[in-house]
Formats: structure tokens, sequence, C-alpha cells
């Protein structure tokens, strides 16, 4: 399944055009965050971020489905 | 360390030791003691029996990182209640160097002569501010720092303050001696200048670091502390990309504040994303610095100086409450021009929230479009000539709204909501209704709650654990983001103010002062005359569905009305 990932702040991919915060990625459909984390090679701990799927606050083994829009969040906690 | 108390008709000054029921509290919550104790609740905020009351908070003086705020309080001339705004900058630190535990101002002089308050080793000394009087923050500054010499710190107001505006704070000089760290909300520069003071100097020369009991345990906690901020991944993300950052997390939940709060999200955010103004100072490069630090030893570094296309400061810090409410809330997405705003705004000594709202509201009253940043600033002048409409517009959301007849007026005790709309963040909304101190995101913001933000449930109990921690770190004198480092290490607290002060308080001491705080706020407003209508969020906002969540706050009454039975 296609998926659109935000990467927030910290998180946000290197490229040699500079750093990107939108990602497109293919995974098995049912996949939970925590594999989608691990396609990323993101290592930060998930207690430390906020997984946002659909606008709602999700645990790593949420199962994702097509179509969701993912927010990978690096701690933050107000401005 | 002594009470400084200074009758402002009289020009004399008393010093005290404080009684032993302010001995254990500071900052916020000395504040709320202070004002229970000698300001009568029904009292005429501009009267001569309100007090202008500043309170370092009990962790201040010793440069912890983001440890050294300053609390400045009274009754509030624009909610009618108890207040207390905080800001950094170098304020705190001087008044403990000078041994000032607390300083009262009281009763009001008789003459119109505006005056400078001179706080020294020497004492206290009234200087006049005829040079100064008339003009806006950043020139006043920079001549009292001529003529009292650079090191000194200054808290001071602008126009607005001096037009007893009540969208109007009171400035601090940051360690690079810019005076744009305010004690923003409340009007509570509207009250200093009904005192006719334009502003306080102080000159902490000879004073003394504040006394530590146990210096060699002070110094353990003060490493691990360091260590456990340093370490916390949080402290990245503010020194990297500052509290901007918040905005996409705004933008996922559909919470940001568009165009007076009748959106919760932007069609493109990227214009005003974190990550956009970071790469944006980095390019401009001069005097831009996406890493700033406000008070001296603070590792966080999450303010910013914010350069134009020249290179040149535009205006230190840009922070996101600024970009919501002088930029989305107006329909301006243009970092520049939301700087420029934020610039005015600073120089006319005016909380960014509350004339950001109010602009927001003449704007939905067809005073200028949305999207409009020069009427923005056009607005933002009729201020600073003292016109009529610019009378009412720095007076803050609230009254506009009344004036021009506008209903989606987002305020709760008269003081606008922060940016965060509390529909799509309903813990937050919570907060906004019920904190004595009115809306106020920095009374309890709970975006960071693992937690359904869209279900009326749970929100009381989110909101109570985040109204309790933060009335608990601005009575230590914390910043909000010193925070980091105590969630994973909270016996630092304990520690830290044993090894100071030769206490023996427990490890639950930050809650301990927190629901003192909160007690000490909500029995204030009490006796001011406060009951549960005025805990209640706007009523257009249960019954107007916020696009794109079409979330109304819903979070049940009997919740707001038993938040602080614990």
């Amino acid at each position: 399944m296609q998926l659109v990932v935000y990467l927030h702040t910290l998180l946000q991919k290197q490229t040699p055009s500079g750093p990107q915060s939108r990602v497109q990625v293919d995974l098995p459909e049912g996949s939970s965050i925590a594999e989608l984390m691990r396609l990323l090679e993101i290592d930060m701990d998930p207690e430390h971020l906020l997984l946002v799927v659909n606008g709602k606050v999700v645990e790593p083994q949420h199962a994702l489905r097509p179509g969701d829009e993912v927010h990978l969040v690096p701690a933050i906690s107000g401005g | 360390m002594e009470v400084w108390r200074i009758n402002l008709r009289a020009q004399t000054l008393q010093k005290e030791t404080p009684p032993e029921a302010w001995q254990r509290i500071g900052g916020r919550g000395l504040l709320a003691r202070i004002l229970l104790d000698e300001v009568p609740p029904l009292c005429d905020p501009y009267g001569p029996h309100n007090k202008l009351i500043f309170a370092p908070g009990l962790l201040v003086g010793h440069m912890l990182s983001s440890l050294d705020r300053i609390s400045i309080g009274a009754k509030s001339p624009l909610t009618g209640g108890v207040k207390e705004a905080n800001a950094g900058g170098s304020t705190g630190l001087h008044l403990v160097n000078l041994g000032i535990h607390s300083l009262i101002l009281e009763d009001r002089p008789d003459s119109d002569a505006w005056w400078v308050l001179h706080l020294s080793k020497e004492g206290a000394r009234f200087d006049p501010a005829s040079d100064v009087v008339g003009l806006g923050v950043y020139d006043s500054a920079k001549k009292l720092l001529e003529r009292y010499g650079k090191d000194v710190a200054i808290a001071l107001i602008g126009p607005a303050g001096e037009m007893r505006l009540t969208g109007a704070g009171i400035m601090n000089l940051d360690k690079d001696r810019v005076p744009a760290r305010i004690a923003a909300r409340g009007g509570l520069g509207a009250l200093m200048g009904s005192r006719r003071l334009k502003a306080i100097v102080i000159d902490d020369r000879g004073g003394e670091k504040a006394p530590i009991a146990d210096p060699a345990a002070f110094r353990a906690a003060q490493k691990e502390y360091n260590k456990a901020l340093q370490a916390h991944p949080q402290t990245k993300v503010y020194t990297d990309f500052g509290t901007i950052a918040v905005g996409r997390l705004c933008q996922t939940f559909g919470a940001l504040p568009v165009r007076n709060f009748s959106a919760g999200q932007l069609m493109d955010l990227e214009p005003v994303s974190a990550e956009h103004m970071r790469n944006l100072l980095l390019e401009r490069d001069g005097e831009a610095n996406p890493s700033h630090a406000c008070m001296r030893g603070c590792t966080i570094r999450s303010s910013n100086v914010f350069a134009g296309p020249d290179g040149k400061a535009t205006v230190s810090p840009l922070e996101y409450e600024t970009v919501g409410l002088m930029g989305m809330n107006l329909g301006i997405t243009d970092l520049d021009v939301i700087a420029r705003l934020n610039a005015k705004t600073n120089d006319l000594g005016l909380d960014t929230i509350d004339t950001g709202a109010a602009l927001g509201v003449a704007m939905e009253a067809g005073l200028a479009a949305f999207g409009d940043g020069e009427g923005a600033m056009r607005l933002l002048q009729e201020i600073e000539k003292g016109t009529p409409l610019g009378r009412i517009l720095g007076m803050g959301a609230a009254i506009t709204g009344k004036v021009l007849g506008v209903e989606r007026v987002p305020v709760v005790k008269n003081q606008a909501i922060s940016a965060y709309d509390p529909r799509s963040i309903k813990g937050t909304g919570v907060t906004y209704a019920t904190s004595p101190q009115g809306a106020d995101h920095t009374a309890g913001l709970t975006i960071r709650a693992k937690i359904d933000h869209l279900s009326p449930k749970g929100q009381k109990e989110v909101s109570r654990i985040a109204q309790i921690n933060m009335a608990g770190y601005d009575t230590l004198g914390a910043c909000i983001f010193a925070g980091f480092g105590f969630s994973t290490a909270p016996h630092l607290i304990r520690d830290l103010l044993n090894a100071r002060y030769g206490w023996q308080v427990g490890e639950d001491i930050l809650q301990v002062l927190g629901r003192e705080t909160l007690k000490l706020e909500v029995e204030f407003n009490r006796r001011a005359g406060f009951t549960a209508a005025d805990n209640r969020l706007p009523e257009w906002m249960t019954r107007e569905a916020l696009p794109p969540t079409n979330a109304v706050f819903d979070v049940p009454e009997e919740d707001l009305d038993t938040i602080f039975d614990w």
C-alpha cells in the first residue's frame, strides 16, 4: 500500500536537494507504525515521538491502512 | 532575601523580612499569596489598593539552564482576577542578586510626572523619565542603557502601557540587552502606566549571589539536571527549530488559529513551517540565528533572531504564538511580514497574542482584509497614534469584539485564546476555560498528551495534570522547556530546592507547589466575584464546528466545574 508520511523537524530526510519532510512509502497492508519506522531507518524511541495517523494519536502497534496520512513527530510540548 | 516594598506616592523604600508564609513559595505562587494577603480582591485594578509585584521563582539566581524567569503580577486590569505573567531575560537574576525576595509597588503617585525607578545596593531612587516617555520600547531601552550602563536589567513599558491599554505587557531585556522578553498577558503594562512608571532599572553591581545551603549537593543536582536536559530529544527540537515547530503538529490536529479561529488548518503550512524558518535563517546568515538563548546559562536556546533578506535583525524572537495570532489568524503566511508586525507590536509594548486576536476580530469586522499585511500594520499604527480605533484595538480582542459587534471573539475572562484552537485540542480548551489566569496556553497545554484530542472524555484529567505542573514550574521560575530535564528526573527539583534552602521537601514538591498556587489563585478569583460563568469558553465555540475536524467544544460543564476538586 502507498502511504504519505510527514517527518517533522529532526526526522526530515537529508537529500542532495535539501531536507525533505514529506515522503511516500510502499508497505504491506496492515503494517504497523513500528515497521514503518524500521523501513525509514528511524531509530528514535517511540516514547519520544508522537505518532499521529489521520489526525489521531496512535500507539506503535497501530496497523496502517491504504491512504493513511502518517505524521512522525519528535517530542514537542508546545510553543 | 528581603521584601522591597516601595510606595509610589511617597517614593519610599521599606525593606522587610518575608513573613513565614512567603518564604517557601516563589514566582507565581508567591504572587497569589501576596495578592490574597494584601490586595482587596474587589478593588479597582487601577486604584490605589492594587499592587504591582515582581517575584522571582524559587530557583532563580543561579543561572541554572532555563530557570531564571521573573513572575510579575497584580489584580489584572484585563481579567479583573488574579494575574501572573512571566518572562525570561535578566530581570529575575538581577533582582535576586540584590537580595530581593519580592518587589511590591504600592499606591500611586499624585502628580502626572513620569518616573524611572532605579534599584541598586544603595536602595531605591526615582529619576525623571521625561526623556523616554512617549518613546517606543526599543528607543526607550537604548536611552536607558546609555544612561544607566549596559549591564543593568530593565523592565519597561511602551506607549501602549502609557495609554493604559489592557493589551500592554511589561518588557524585559534579554541577555543581549534586547527589550523583547515580555510579561505579556493580562494588561500589567497598563497597570504600570497607571503608576506613571516608565521603567524599572535594576543595577546589581555589588550584589551577591543568592545563598546556597548545601553547595556540593546543589552542584551535583545541577550537573545531573544539565545532563538530563541535554539528553532529552526534545531539547534538540527546540534548539534547532524553536517553538514554531509545534505548528505542524497543530496543522496535523486541525488546531491552528486560522482567520479569526474560523478554520483549524492552512491550505499550505510550508511558508510558516519550522523547517522553512530554519532554512531561511541559515541562508540569510548575518544577524539571523535559529538558536538563541534569552537567559544567561540557557542550554536549550529555543529563541531565535529573525533577520530580513539583508541579514539585519527584524525581531528577536519570532515565536510560534506570534506566527499563529499575528500570522495565520490574520491570513498572513509571509514570515517577513509577520516579523515586522511582531517588531511593531513589541515596540508598542503589547502582547502579540491579544493584539493579534484583536486584529483578527477587526479583520472579520471588515477593517482590513484577511491576508492584508499592510492593513494589519496600518491598524497597529492606529494604536501607535493613540486614535480612538487604535485604543480600542490595544485593549485586546474582548473589547474590540464588543465595539465592532463581532460574535466570534476568542477570549476567556477577557483574555485572548492562544494559538491552539480548543475545539480540536479539548484538554487545552479545559485549561483556557478554567485557569484562574484566563485563556493561556502556558497555564496547561495538553497537546503532548497521548489522548484523542477530539473526544470530550479524559480532558479534565489531562488539563488538571498540566495545570498543576505548570503552576509548579511557574513557582520555581522555570521555563516550560526546563520541564524536559525534570520530566526524566523529577527528583532533581527536590534536590535543587533542598540544597538551595536546606529544606526537606519530597519528590512531589512540583505538584505540591502547583496545587497550592492554583488553590490560592482560585480563592482570589472567588473573592473577586468570579463564578462558573467565567470558567467557560465563548459559547460560539460550543456551536460552531471547526473545519476540517468539524469539532465543537463539548467537554461537559460538570468537568469544568470540578477540575480543581482534588
